[in-house]
């Protein structure tokens, strides 16, 4: 009987998770507020405030 | 009374004697990695208190559930999952409501998930009268099923705030250290370890006052 808790458990929080997780993802980010990857200059800016904008402003300055 | 003045002593010891990042050490990692920025130290430490207190609630109820079940061993597995599925809300939350603050949070947001705090507390609620005992409380108001969800939700709430306090105090201090001649060795992470240590012996200094 354990056995069936674990799973029933088990399969409840991961497909709670996983719903979540799908909700998550189809939530569309802000505006301005691009991948991180593609945005980030060097390994220590990790922060999404890295906007497209700025730079686009810099290019532009250059 | 007792009561009153015991939740109180637990708190206390909670968020500032027994400060989960300056006396265990638990969740320095992100403690020096958003400590930069005080913005982002604020945002952090409101996702954290907001993710700790939601887990701690959910996995209060659920260790009942799994001890009822007699299946206390999947303790560990299920509350890492509880609390990647709220911090997967808090991030839909944030972005749909709160858009500097996902910005500013950026990939520490995610990374709640494996901040150990969470997962500590959560663990730690699920042994009342070990905290009573910590905090110098007679345990055995630990036995009131009301009571000892009280004093768990109370711990809980200030583990986080103190976790919040403690990066928030950071932030400051690494804005004015911004400002300082550093030597080149100690710049960074260095002098925030150093600092960090000074902190340390400041709340030492307290321990054993209840």
């Amino acid at each position: 009987m354990e056995i069936l808790y674990i799973f029933i458990v088990l399969a409840v929080a991961v497909s709670l998770f996983c719903l979540i997780y799908y909700l998550n993802s189809k939530t569309k980010k802000p505006d301005n507020c691009s991948s991180l990857p593609e945005e980030c200059e060097s390994c220590k800016v990790i922060f999404c405030r890295n906007k497209k904008t700025d730079k686009d402003d810099e290019t532009k300055e250059k | 009374m007792e009561v009153i003045t015991s939740l109180v002593i637990v708190f206390l010891v909670a968020m500032v004697t027994n400060n989960i990042v300056l006396s265990t050490g638990y969740g320095i990692c992100s403690y020096i990695g958003v400590s930069k920025n005080r913005k982002s130290a604020i945002g952090m430490g409101c996702a954290l208190v907001f993710v700790v207190f939601m887990a701690s609630l959910v996995s209060y109820f659920l260790e009942m559930l799994l001890v009822a079940l007699n299946i206390e061993f999947m303790q560990t597995i299920v509350f890492i999952l509880v609390i990647a599925s709220l911090v997967q809300l808090v991030e839909m939350i944030c972005k749909k409501f709160l858009p500097s603050l996902y910005q500013s949070l950026g990939i520490y947001l995610p990374l709640i998930t494996t901040n150990c705090v969470v997962l500590y507390v959560t663990k730690q609620i699920c042994d009342v009268e070990a905290i009573l005992i910590a905090a110098g409380v007679s345990g055995s108001l630990a036995n009131n099923g009301f009571f000892n969800f009280l004093f768990a939700m109370v711990y809980a709430l200030g583990t986080a705030l103190g976790y919040f306090l403690c990066i928030t105090l950071m932030s400051t201090i690494r804005n004015r250290i911004d400002y300082s001649p550093v030597k080149r060795g100690f710049a960074g992470a260095g002098i925030a370890l150093v600092t960090t240590a000074i902190m340390v012996l400041a709340i030492g200094g307290l321990s054993g006052i209840f």
